[in-house]
């Protein structure tokens, strides 16, 4: 197992490498041109824009460009902003924790959602109250998230006043204005988070509550029905709902980007869509890097997770 | 000496637009916080290098300032210079600099500053490429620069005051100590000073409190700039639904561009004013010297067709937001406005187009129609206008790409045969964009040539007439849509601000 | 992305074989009995007649323009009311329907056979297993936001870059689902059995293995398919979904959202369209998981 652990481990760096070539080829080839955009709306200033591309590099070949952003990566430099002049690095390590926040928020929003919701679905199925939570849950997954998004922020902010439009305040400064500002974004993410997990935690636990060993035995031992359902059931269940969860965090990111745009928040995913608005090469690469590296390890963790939990798939063993 | 600075008033233009000034018995009051909601985020701060607008109307006007400023008319007057001299010969420029200015980081602004910071601006900027006629800039003393060209440069006031890559004064360490195409600091002479830019974020501005003001009182980017508002944040609002939710709610004090089809709603909203900027911009349709409409019979039928009402309602979605203006150079207010050329403007003629295009040989080739679906100014008029060009009998496909790649695909004529861009002519030079997707004239040339050199408005007058007839009539190297206004919401507190699409924040403050 | 995924619920597969006759009963129970389901079948069965008879039966050209008539409330000669270039909503809703459903039908289709082969190959010849699934990790990695402005960018603006762009990022989750399901199934003994039969790895696959997964499989694909036209609609929300003037309703939302506090109707009918097939699709996903998961077989 120790093997299987090291090689998935050299697997999962050989992806990231691998990564870094197709990130890198499929941004350089997508059209578009950052110095024409930094020069601006002038249509007489060709020249201008050679001046520019040989300021930022772009005139060298591709290759020699490629071996110097590798370069730069193996001394720990993500390169600059074409635009900002501002390091890569300290770009995403200032946005990073808002994103991060966003997801986590949304997440504890939609488990706190989803779990009650599905057991109760779940322990009542086929009630009414199983088929209209489970209706509302489907209702969350079917929106469109920028919509929802601007849907809530007319309802709570513009018509209620509950909340800010927009803005952000860092959590250090107030935390208090912090989660004031995260909650609708949060929500319009976490919407829906909570339907798929709300889905995921009714099947999982009707499997459960289906082995009789479970239930038969916490029954035998006398204890109160809820106590079965949360004590040994949801146990049971929670391995596919974390799994789920872990699986949809790349599903999270991408609504991330949406609604980081919508909200006008400073965070991973509007520094993604803007970059690639602005053909900012080295800041696009970072993010997509980033993001990648973020999916490699939460696929790693769940690879590894399989093997630690489910003994009958023996990867290590069998080669 | 004192002719050509008359002529420049003259070659300037009487206009239409008024200077929003405050009723005379309001007061100004100093203080308060402006935020303004705007959709972009500037490229650079380096205003040498780049023409982009957010870079200059979110930032570069307030923090630098050039020797010459540009009023709304586009008159150039003296900022940073006291004034200008000119020699007999024209060959000579002395531009006597005001005294006591201070730089942000507390330093008097000299000649060197100014001469190292045009220096700096002609290696960074294209636009200097125009300025082969300058031969040296150099200070001749602490307080005097001067300029000694090889030829006489009728437009060097309009040059360096045109808004695009303007060349403004940096304090002359901030160039030295960093590479050419880099700047140390944003440090500059404006009235308001930067404290902080977090790109897609905002752009926050403070008073600079020893702002030297001039007492000329002038519109747009000219004149006395006095400081009423402490700070301003421009905030980076990509969407537009949202920027109108702020505004509604008071967390922003204006906000622009809004879609034009808000005007109705912003009218309800209390406390909220709409205002139509009418100087915005002249959407632009240009067609390729590379493909068939390298024939000049086809990209007349393909002028024939168009229903330009229809064009700008599509863009616009009221009538109060363009205006039919068959110049297809100058908005009205201009001077040089005519309406020659109006024969062929807004033909809507799709019998004629189907004529012409007969006559051109035109067997339904197919057209491809490049534009951008993530500019809102494309969009809609794009569709329209392929809707009105395909009834005609062409074969138009729209090719809707992001704004990155329509920008660099523009380039190479190969790639579209017609596409659509915007332009704001600010200075007669611009005429030059001409020549810039790729179509040449004998007659251009001597245009450009003339522009530069010629002296008087009559001549100067006659000049573009021309142009207008033999050019743009007979070989149609574009095609002007129309003028086209944009949507400014503004909290009703907001006093002084000017309708033009600079909207500066000086001279602007807010009613209790 | 629901089902199956885990190991917890692979352990509840029984050995079981199939009894055709009584499918018909199972039929019976999931499309009478349960309400939900019905709801499913009657909402797609609605958009699906809106899609094929709306165009026939609506009076206005979906694309032609007409500007005096742009933005009006819902009224009896514009039953949705019109949009910004004084287009039939309606219209325009039926014939987007056309193009979403056929959109997510081919990215679906196309999705689950390539992620089925990929997905056996992976599972079945372990040798292949991990490069398989570490170049999935690579293709996974990338989203679909940047392939698409990528190939929409490098290729043109057309819908099949579209499709393309959605099915290589969708095609490794959905490999990693089948793999797993089949990694699964493969450890219990009737395949033991199957094989010292004297079986061929190809029928022991196609007849014993995939079957069992494809309960799975198809709640992932109408998963998918529901999936598909959100994806569609967040990449219209960058600009390069379906290409305009061509209707689809990712792209008029996406379009409607500028207009949304003066006129609600241009993206809450987009919005209902989708979520009515969004949730029609799920419902019957579920129908279909409760008529093919060999779990619950004989259960009745």
């Amino acid at each position: 197992m120790t093997v299987y652990v090291v090689r998935r481990i050299a697997a999962a760096a050989g992806v990231l490498l691998l990564d870094v070539v197709l990130i890198f080829s499929l941004i350089h080839f997508t059209p578009g041109d950052p110095a024409r955009l930094i020069v601006g709306d002038e249509r007489g200033g060709s020249a201008n824009v050679d001046k520019v591309r040989e300021q930022l590099g772009l005139n060298r070949p591709l290759p020699a460009q490629f071996a110097a952003y590798i370069a730069g990566l193996v001394r720990g430099d993500m390169g600059r902003s074409f635009f900002s002049r501002e390091p890569v690095f300290d770009m995403l390590a200032s946005r990073v924790p808002l994103t991060l926040a966003l997801a986590i928020i949304s997440l504890v929003i939609g488990l706190a959602v989803a779990l009650p919701t599905g057991v109760l679905a779940a322990v009542k199925r086929g009630s009414i109250w199983d088929q209209a939570f489970m209706l509302l849950a489907m209702l969350g997954v079917s929106m469109p998230s920028f919509w929802f998004a601007t849907v809530l922020m007319l309802v709570f902010a513009v018509a209620l006043g509950w909340f800010p439009v927009v803005g952000y305040a860092t959590f250090t400064d107030s935390p208090g204005r912090w989660l004031w500002h995260l909650v609708l974004p949060a929500t319009a993410i976490g919407v829906a988070q909570a339907a798929l997990t709300a889905r995921m935690t009714r099947a999982s636990l009707l499997e459960v509550l289906r082995l009789d060993y479970v239930t038969l035995t916490a029954r035998a031992k006398g204890l109160p029905e809820w106590r079965v359902i949360l004590k040994h059931a949801l146990a049971n269940a929670a391995f596919p709902i974390v799994t789920i969860v872990g699986m949809n965090f790349a599903f999270l990111l991408g609504g991330v980007v949406i609604i980081e745009t919508v909200f006008a928040l400073p965070g991973v995913g509007s520094l993604l869509i803007n970059s690639v608005a602005r053909r900012d090469y080295h800041v696009i690469q970072g993010v997509l890097l980033f993001v990648a590296a973020a999916n490699v390890m939460m696929n790693l963790v769940v690879d590894l997770s399989y093997v630690v939990i489910d003994k009958r798939v023996r990867y290590g063993a069998a080669t | 000496m004192m002719n050509r600075r008359t002529l420049l008033v003259t070659v300037a233009l009487t206009t239409g637009i008024w200077l929003a000034g405050a009723p005379a018995t309001a007061q100004p009051r100093a203080g308060g916080t402006f935020t303004f909601a705007v959709a972009t985020t500037p490229p650079t701060l380096d205003w040498h290098t780049t023409g982009a607008r957010a870079t200059i109307v979110y930032a570069g006007m307030y923090i630098w300032e050039g020797l010459v400023a540009m009023d709304e008319k586009f008159v150039p007057h003296p900022m940073l210079a006291e004034r200008w001299d000119i020699s007999k010969d024209g060959l000579t420029w002395t531009f006597p600099l005001r005294r006591n200015v201070r730089f942000h980081n507390g330093k008097v602004m000299t000649a060197e500053d100014v001469v190292a910071s045009l220096n700096r601006w002609r290696q960074v900027s294209a636009r200097a490429e125009m300025l082969t006629r300058i031969e040296e800039i150099a200070a001749t003393d602490r307080h005097t620069v001067v300029f000694r060209l090889s030829a006489p440069l009728a437009s060097l006031p309009f040059i360096l005051s045109r808004e695009g890559q303007q060349p403004v004064v940096h304090p002359k360490e901030i160039i030295e100590n960093a590479p050419v195409n880099k700047l140390s600091a944003y440090v500059g002479t404006g009235p308001y000073k930067l404290v902080e830019w977090v790109p897609d974020r905002h752009i926050v501005l403070e008073r600079f409190p020893q702002y030297s003001a001039r007492d000329d009182v002038r519109g747009g980017l000219a004149g006395r700039k006095v400081a009423y508002l402490d700070r301003i944040v421009f905030r980076s609002i990509p969407e537009s639904e949202v920027r109108m939710a702020g505004l509604r709610t008071g967390q922003f004090d204006a906000a622009q561009p809004l879609p034009q089809e808000y005007l109705g709603e912003l009218k309800k909203v209390p406390g909220v004013q709409p205002v139509i900027v009418k100087f915005d911009m002249k959407p632009v349709m240009y067609f390729s010297m590379d493909g068939p409409t390298k024939n000049v019979k086809l990209r007349k039928a393909l002028r024939a067709a168009l229903n330009m009402d229809d064009i700008m309602y599509a863009a616009t979605g009221s009538q109060d937001f363009y205006d039919l203006n068959p110049d297809q150079l100058w908005f009205r207010f201009q001077a040089l406005w005519s309406d020659t050329g109006k024969e062929i403007y807004n033909q809507n003629n799709a019998a004629a187009a189907k004529a012409l295009a007969k006559e051109a040989g035109y067997k339904g080739e197919p057209l491809r129609f490049l534009a951008s679906a993530t500019q809102f100014h494309h969009k809609r008029p794009a569709i329209q206008i392929t809707e009105q060009l395909k009834a005609a009998g062409f074969n138009v496909t729209l090719d809707l790409r992001d704004w990155p790649t329509v920008s660099q695909l523009q380039r190479d004529p190969s790639k579209w045969d017609i596409t659509y861009t915007r332009t704001v002519v600010t200075v007669p030079s611009e005429a030059e964009l001409v020549t810039s997707m790729g179509f040449k004239s004998p007659e251009t040339q001597k245009l450009l040539d003339t522009i530069g050199t010629e002296t008087d408005i009559e001549k100067l007058r006659a000049a573009f007439e021309a142009f207008k007839r033999d050019v743009i009539v007979e070989q149609v190297p574009w095609v002007t849509m129309g003028d086209m206004f944009a949507l400014r919401g503004l909290r009703s507190h907001v006093r002084g601000l000017q309708p033009i699409y600079t909207h500066p924040l000086w001279n602007v403050w807010l009613e209790k | 992305m629901t089902v199956a995924t885990g190991p917890a619920i692979a352990t509840g597969v029984a050995l079981t074989t199939r009894t055709s006759p009584r499918v018909g009963r199972r039929l019976h129970r999931v499309f009478f009995r349960n309400a939900l389901v019905t709801a499913g079948t009657v909402a797609l069965a609605l958009v699906l007649g809106i899609a094929v008879l709306g165009p026939v039966m609506s009076p206005y050209d979906p694309l032609k323009s007409n500007l005096r008539h742009r933005i009006q409330p819902p009224s009896m000669a514009h039953i949705a009311g019109t949009d910004a270039f004084g287009r039939d909503v309606f219209t325009r809703i039926a014939y987007g329907a056309r193009i979403s459903l056929v959109l997510s039908l081919v990215i679906v289709v196309l999705t689950t056979v390539v992620a089925s082969v990929i997905g056996v190959t992976a599972a079945w010849f372990r040798r292949l297993d991990n490069p398989v699934m570490r170049l999935m990790d690579v293709m996974m990695s990338v989203p679909s936001l940047i392939l698409a402005i990528a190939l929409m960018g490098f290729l043109g603006a057309r819908q099949d870059n579209l499709v393309i762009a959605i099915v290589v990022t969708q095609v490794p989750r959905m490999t990693r689902l089948v793999r797993s399901a089949v990694l699964s199934v493969r450890a219990n003994e009737f395949v033991e059995l199957a094989r010292a039969l004297g079986c061929t790895n190809a029928r022991i696959m196609v007849r014993h293995i995939y079957p069992h997964c494809v309960s799975p499989i198809v709640v992932q694909a109408t998963f998918l398919f529901a999936q598909a036209i959100l994806i569609e609609a967040a990449l219209s929300f960058v600009g390069v979904g379906t290409p305009p003037p061509t209707p689809s309703w990712g792209n008029m939302l996406a379009e409607g959202r500028e207009h949304i506090s003066i006129a609600w109707w241009l993206t809450v009918l987009p919005g209902i369209s989708i979520m009515v097939v969004v949730l029609g699709l799920n419902l019957l996903g579920d129908g279909l998981r409760d008529l093919l998961d060999p779990r619950l077989r004989g259960q009745d």
